[in-house]
């Protein structure tokens, strides 16, 4: 049985047989998911699993088509505005994954990683659950 | 048939049975403390929190085991079989050190007044003994615990705590601010927690996970005392689930139990304490009902599993106009005493007032929730991180701990007709929380409202729904009448003289106070008594 990195390969395959486009492979999404949230510092391992979430819920033929939408987007606010309204789940998606650690699946729960979850580095004086903090007594600089 | 034979036996190995196995096995008495549960082992329950995303009840860290089930968060019909008119959301834990792994690690005193409640204002009863008769026992458990608090703080004590109080976080300094301009006191919360190393165990770290656990220790658990129970000869038999508590007209002749492959044990001793909690305590003794015990061993009085009590939180959420920077540090580090003890106390529930460090966690304000909130409206970039850290760190979360009274109608019964994995009767429960509560309720909710707008908030709201304060209580209270209590002073069964009850099942009233430190300041008591019986 093919494993689903395979089956993802294959279909990226497809996709660029079919529109003769570059390949949409995780640089590309990388790409893509800095220009969505606007953040650079983004980990490399997180990252592969929601390539692999994404394109498979969303199909890579639509991850790559947002991909080109938002292509050269100075920020994450002029991204957001050039998002196409027939992709925009596909856009918000990855968003939630890189803020919240989770990509809902579609009624069967949600793929969570609790690694690189950018609402925590938004807050980055708080203590996140179970990781020693430090002092809580003083207002942070 | 595995026997097994002690001095003492004692059953449930949270803080109430792991104090009195420690002391006693001390003083070269041969115990065997037996737990229904597994051990934990702090790293992984630790690793399980890590993989959580903001912040993990309980259950996530001490995964289910099928013969020792125990109610979760959000389920609580999973566990009880409620006889109304209200829904108990209690939780507790079944496992070595029992649920002191997932509390918060509040540990204050019982107030003179609360042992007096029927004498001083006609309402619930009187316990059997005075705060001054328990004081030195308090001394003792805050030594043993490794408390940290602000002497000007509470009820006389006769001696300085073990540590000096955990600093009040940057939140609680502005709800102390806020609560000075009402004249409402807001003052470190006395903790079993370490301030500076104590013990053997570091200080604090700020981890911010005291509930569901400590990933360093820091915070007292009653493994503690496990430990130094095992170290002093204690025999621990865990994944034991006591079935049976045999008796007959005169005594306890013997405990029967099962393990999780369905195979038997038996132990003999000559005493025998029970120290499961509120629920499985009462709970395990009607399940014992025999030929010579129709009712329930020790259960003459008919009082085991009635006057079931527990603390009731409101809680009021509110958005800072200026940040207060939560979430950090331990969950609550600070609280207001004063309205615990008002001389209204005869028409109405006094209350504890918490601070917590949390901001919104648990109530749908965690981080990640913030900030999927956000993203569906449409924020993006700059903007979206700005609102997060605006709204997270502006929550104000403060809580009012309200007390409830003895009511032999509220009762834990054992529903002999429905049963778990094991083979073992559900808890039955009937639960309300009365008139007397809900007038405290009323009484908290506007004072918890006038702080939110001292604090300075742009908005605020009531929490929906009540929570509990997971201490289930009173149901083999104590007192000097056995035709209205379970044990006495001593906390022996007036029904039989080798059965001793510990915990707070055997409190007659529960004041204001998070009951752990007056449970082991009842089970040092208990402990020197039974050293002293031989």
């Amino acid at each position: 049985m093919p494993s689903r990195r395979e089956v993802l390969q294959a279909g990226l395959a497809l996709v660029i047989v079919a529109g003769c486009a570059a390949p949409f492979d995780e640089a590309a999404f990388r790409v893509l998911s800095e220009t969505l949230t606007g953040h650079h510092e983004l980990d490399g391992d997180v990252l592969l699993t929601w390539f692999d979430v994404v394109t498979q819920r969303f199909g890579a033929e639509r991850v790559a088509a947002l991909a080109a939408a938002v292509h050269g987007a100075p920020d994450a606010i002029e991204a957001a505005r050039r998002v196409p309204p027939e992709l925009a789940e596909v856009a918000e998606a990855i968003v939630l994954a890189w803020y919240t650690g989770a990509v809902p699946t579609g009624g069967q729960g949600a793929i969570v990683r609790t690694d690189a979850m950018l609402a925590w580095a938004c807050v980055p004086y708080a203590h996140r659950a179970g990781i020693p903090g430090g002092t809580w007594a003083e207002r942070p600089a | 048939m595995t026997e097994l034979v002690a001095d003492v036996a004692i059953v449930g190995s949270g803080v109430a049975g792991a104090i009195v196995a420690a002391r006693l096995a001390a003083a070269g008495t041969k115990v065997l403390l037996v737990e229904a549960g597994p051990r934990v082992d702090r790293a992984e329950a630790a690793g399980l929190l890590l993989r959580a995303r903001d912040h993990a009840a309980p259950h996530v860290v001490y995964p289910d085991v099928a013969h020792a089930p125990r109610p979760r968060f959000g389920a609580p019909d999973a566990y009880f079989v409620h006889q109304g008119p209200d829904v108990y959301p209690g939780i507790f834990e079944r496992r070595v050190g029992g649920t002191t792994w997932h509390w918060l690690g509040t540990a204050i005193r019982l107030l003179p007044r609360d042992f007096r409640m029927r004498s001083r204002f006609g309402v619930g009863v009187d316990w059997p003994l005075t705060y001054d008769d328990l004081e030195p026992w308090y001394v003792e458990a805050e030594r043993e615990l490794g408390v940290a608090g602000d002497p000007t703080v509470g009820p006389p004590r006769s001696a300085p705590y073990p540590m000096p109080p955990i600093p009040l976080s940057y939140a609680d300094q502005r709800v102390a601010a806020a609560g000075a301009t009402l004249g409402l006191r807001i003052a470190a919360t006395s903790q079993a927690r370490n301030s500076v190393a104590y013990g053997g165990r570091p200080p604090c770290a700020g981890s911010g996970s005291c509930v569901p656990i400590c990933p360093i220790g820091a915070k007292y658990d009653g493994g503690v005392h496990v430990a130094q129970a095992e170290r002093a000869g204690a025999q621990v038999l865990d994944n034991a689930v006591v079935t049976t508590v045999e008796a007959d007209p005169r005594g306890v002749t013997g405990l029967r139990g099962l393990r999780p492959d369905g195979s038997a044990f038996r132990v003999t001793a000559k005493r025998y304490v029970l120290a499961c909690n509120g629920i499985e305590t009462p709970r395990l003794l009607l399940a014992s009902a025999s030929d010579v015990w129709p009712a329930g061993v020790a259960n003459r009085s008919d009082q085991v599993g009635r006057n079931f009590m527990d603390h009731v939180l409101t809680a009021q959420l509110g958005l800072a106009r200026d940040p207060i920077f939560v979430p950090r540090g331990p969950l609550s580090t600070a609280g207001s005493e004063d309205p615990r003890d008002p001389d209204s106390r005869g028409e109405r529930a006094g209350f504890r007032v918490e601070s917590f460090n949390t901001g919104w966690i648990g109530a749908g304000g965690a981080p990640t929730q913030v900030a999927a909130e956000l993203i569906r409206k449409g924020l993006r970039g700059p903007e979206l991180d700005a609102a997060i850290r605006a709204h997270v760190s502006a929550q104000v979360r403060l809580a009012a701990m309200v007390e409830q009274l003895p009511d032999p109608q509220n009762r834990i019964t054992a529903v002999t007709d429905q049963r778990d994995a094991l083979g073992q009767p559900r808890v039955g429960l009937r639960w309300s929380i009365g008139a007397y509560t809900r007038a405290g309720l009323d009484a908290a909710r506007p004072l918890l409202t006038s702080l939110m707008d001292a604090v300075g908030v742009s908005t605020q709201q009531t929490e929906p729904g009540l929570a509990a304060g997971h201490h289930p209580s009173g149901t083999c209270r104590m007192g000097a009448d056995p035709r209205l209590s379970v044990v006495d002073a001593d906390l022996r069964a007036h029904d039989l003289p080798n059965l001793h009850i510990v915990g707070s099942a055997t409190f007659p009233t529960i004041g204001t106070a998070n009951p752990t430190l007056t449970i082991a300041a009842l089970a040092l008591r208990l402990a020197a008594h039974l050293q002293g019986a031989g």
